[in-house]
């Protein structure tokens, strides 16, 4: 590491927020024009996917969601910063992980307005260079506003509903610097997780290989589509069983775009994380014809050299019309009255 | 011959045995109405049975144990010649609901302590006074939506428990004109062999209106829907299954057609092989293709058809492709997935 603070580069993403939250749908293009590269590479879920420039990401991602999402607030649960291990410690990321909160008074994406909170999740990591915005990933759970809005659109879920709380510890929000070995402990807990032994992770004894990494009462706050699962025992069996079962004859690991560690806190980004085949019955769908992308957003909590909460955000939306079924499309025209 | 009379009794006292049979005496109260070599077609995870033992151990005790006090609502009953094997065989055709106090769980669905009614549809043929072959279909996904457990996405028709005919003529237990049989059959036969384009073309609608009233009903099977009007059953059903299997169709041909009054209809094993190209039942594109089970039965209305009854064994088409949709509820409800 060549750096321990990383205070400028928070400063660069503190201010950019502040101005974008509380633009309108009129300015935003304006507010992200100040703080961004003008080549800014900006990666979202699908079917927002991948965009250049701060008119595109307006005109495509803020100025829709701020027009249904009215008076939207941003609460964030973790922020961090920290030098991307994938690159070397090369660059300078900040990331970040809360809901987008708003009254959903307007139709989004073809989901029907309720007039009510909606709570969306999100993730975000932003490299900084020369003072501003450079690269961007910004994942949010559509099919978890989907269930908040009651238009769910997959077969039922193996884990918990819920908007999920941030870390349990209140913790995350790390706008002062932190001290580096307190990272380093976490980024060894986080690899010790990855590469814990093991023949996949439906064995007889996966319980207690996962308790050499995780914490017994570890949490997965999984997004929509799977859900939420609380201690090692459930995980097993609402997420990693399932996950296994169907993908343990292909899956391909494609490495992350983004790595990093700060405070108890770290997690890295894949756009696209893993490449997989569904054998058939994962979250409700039938086998696939062929292999999908996943892109994957991880971020952990480490407590005593051991993993204890999980917030993950999959693009599942993506992974899903990597297999011929356009959800959104499809809901559309089912509440439409046609299918 | 057209008069059916003596294979309708037989079937109606074969139903009345069933009926009035405790679970573990099932097998020997269908023995005398059945060939010892009864070849049983039911739906995934019934398939085929041979024999009335079989046909209880896997199918009705189970059923009957589930859904106390059993009773049988038909909606329907005729008889006829086949037409598929050049008007031989003589088949008998019930169809309506099973309905019962769903008291106990049922292949892994939760019970309800309440009413269920399950859809059901049964072709038995009838040669020497014996029920030599069956086949019988029911709604499983239909009654785990009546019990609050529906599996799928959202489906793009209506979900109701599906009255019988408007016109209340299906139970033919007496002796029918066969002049009306045989005009069903050929409204059918026009339906099937109807001249045209694909479903996507403009003109469907005025295609679909030369064999179909315009005020048509489709009581399709759970996971699809009901749609009424020739509009929203290209909407609700016709279009997304053009678009999502399209490709790689195949027409495997019936095993029995029969029409009696106003009444007729088929079934097929499986009448179906095709794919699904994405999107069809909310579901993504199938590695290959998949066999689907179908009974069709009819009500024709002066030279047209104006209602239709639709069996899919969807849990057997969705289980080719990998998904086994009763085993992964029974998981996810135990906690599990």
């Amino acid at each position: 590491m060549t750096r321990d603070d990383f205070q400028a580069e928070k400063a660069v993403v503190r201010r950019f927020h502040d101005e974008l939250d509380t633009a309108s749908a009129q300015t935003v293009g304006n507010v992200l024009a100040r703080h961004v590269a003008p080549d800014w590479r900006w990666r979202g879920v699908h079917p927002f996917d991948e965009l250049c420039g701060a008119a595109a990401v307006a005109d495509r991602f803020w100025r829709p969601l701020m027009s249904s999402l009215a008076r939207l607030q941003r609460r964030p649960d973790i922020f961090m910063a920290g030098l991307n291990e994938t690159d070397g410690f090369e660059s300078f990321w900040v990331a970040q992980t809360g809901h987008f909160m708003g009254l959903f008074d307007r139709p989004l994406l073809g989901i029907r307005p309720t007039a009510r909170i909606v709570m969306l999740r999100f993730a975000e990591f932003n490299r900084v260079e020369d003072g501003r915005i450079a690269e961007t990933l910004m994942f949010v759970d559509l099919l978890h506003l989907m269930m908040q809005a009651g238009q769910w659109p997959l077969p039922p879920q193996t884990g918990a509903h819920l908007v999920q709380p941030g870390p349990r510890t209140h913790d995350g929000l790390m706008y002062d610097p932190q001290d580096p070995a307190r990272a380093q402990a976490t980024q060894d807990a986080i690899h010790a997780m990855l590469k814990n032994p093991g023949r996949g992770f439906f064995v007889p004894d996966a319980a207690e290989r996962l308790a050499e990494v995780w914490h017994q009462d570890m949490i997965w706050w999984g997004p929509a589509g799977i859900g939420a699962a609380y201690t090692i025992e459930r995980y097993l069996r609402q997420h990693s069983d399932p996950f296994d079962k169907a993908f343990s004859k292909d899956c391909q690991s494609l490495g992350e775009t983004c790595s990093i560690a700060e405070g108890h806190y770290g997690g890295f980004a894949g756009y696209p994380s893993m490449r997989m085949h569904n054998a058939g019955g994962y979250m409700g769908m039938t086998g696939a014809a062929q292999p999908a992308d996943m892109r994957l957003v991880d971020i952990y909590r480490a407590q005593d050299g051991k993993l204890v909460e999980n917030w993950v955000f999959i693009d599942i939306l993506h992974h899903l019309a990597g297999q011929g079924l356009d959800v959104l499309g499809r809901m559309d025209a089912v509440h439409s009255g046609g299918g | 011959m057209t008069d059916f009379q003596s294979e309708k009794a037989l079937v109606r006292a074969f139903h009345e045995a069933i009926e009035t049979a405790e679970p573990l005496g099932l097998a020997d109260a269908m023995a005398p109405f059945v060939a010892p070599e009864w070849h049983w077609r039911g739906m995934h995870p019934f398939h085929e049975q041979r024999g009335p033992e079989a046909v209880a151990r896997v199918f009705w005790a189970p059923l009957m144990t589930s859904l106390k006090r059993l009773q049988r609502r038909p909606d329907i009953f005729i008889a006829g010649l086949n037409e598929i094997d050049g008007f031989k065989g003589r088949w008998v055709v019930s169809m309506g609901h099973l309905m019962g106090l769903f008291d106990r769980p049922w292949l892994g669905i939760r019970h309800t302590l309440r009413i269920v009614m399950l859809r059901y549809c049964e072709f038995n043929r009838v040669e020497d006074g014996r029920i030599v072959e069956t086949a019988m279909f029911c709604d499983i996904p239909h009654l785990m939506m009546q019990a609050g457990q529906n599996p799928f996405p959202p489906q793009t028709g209506a979900m109701l428990v599906q009255p019988g005919p408007r016109t209340h003529t299906g139970i033919c237990y007496e002796p029918q004109d066969p002049a009306k049989g045989e005009a069903t059959l050929a409204a059918i036969n026009a339906m099937l062999s109807n001249p045209g384009g694909k479903f996507h073309n403009v003109d469907e609608a005025s295609r679909l209106a030369r064999v179909w009233h315009d005020n048509m009903i489709w009581w399709g099977p759970a996971g699809i829907g009901a749609s009424y009007t020739i509009e929203r059953y290209i909407r609700q059903h016709s279009t997304p299954f053009d678009k999502g299997l399209s490709v790689g169709y195949r027409f495997n041909g019936h095993v029995a057609k029969i029409a009696e009054s106003d009444f007729g209809g088929f079934f097929g094993w499986a009448n179906l092989t095709l794919r699904n190209s994405g999107g069809y039942l909310g579901m993504t594109a199938g590695p290959g293709p998949a066999d689907m089970r179908v009974i069709d039965m009819y009500r024709h209305e002066e030279g047209k058809l104006a209602e239709n009854w639709i069996f899919i064994d969807i849990l057997h088409y969705l289980n080719m492709q990998g998904l086994d949709v009763l085993a992964r509820m029974d998981a996810v409800q135990s906690g599990g997935g």
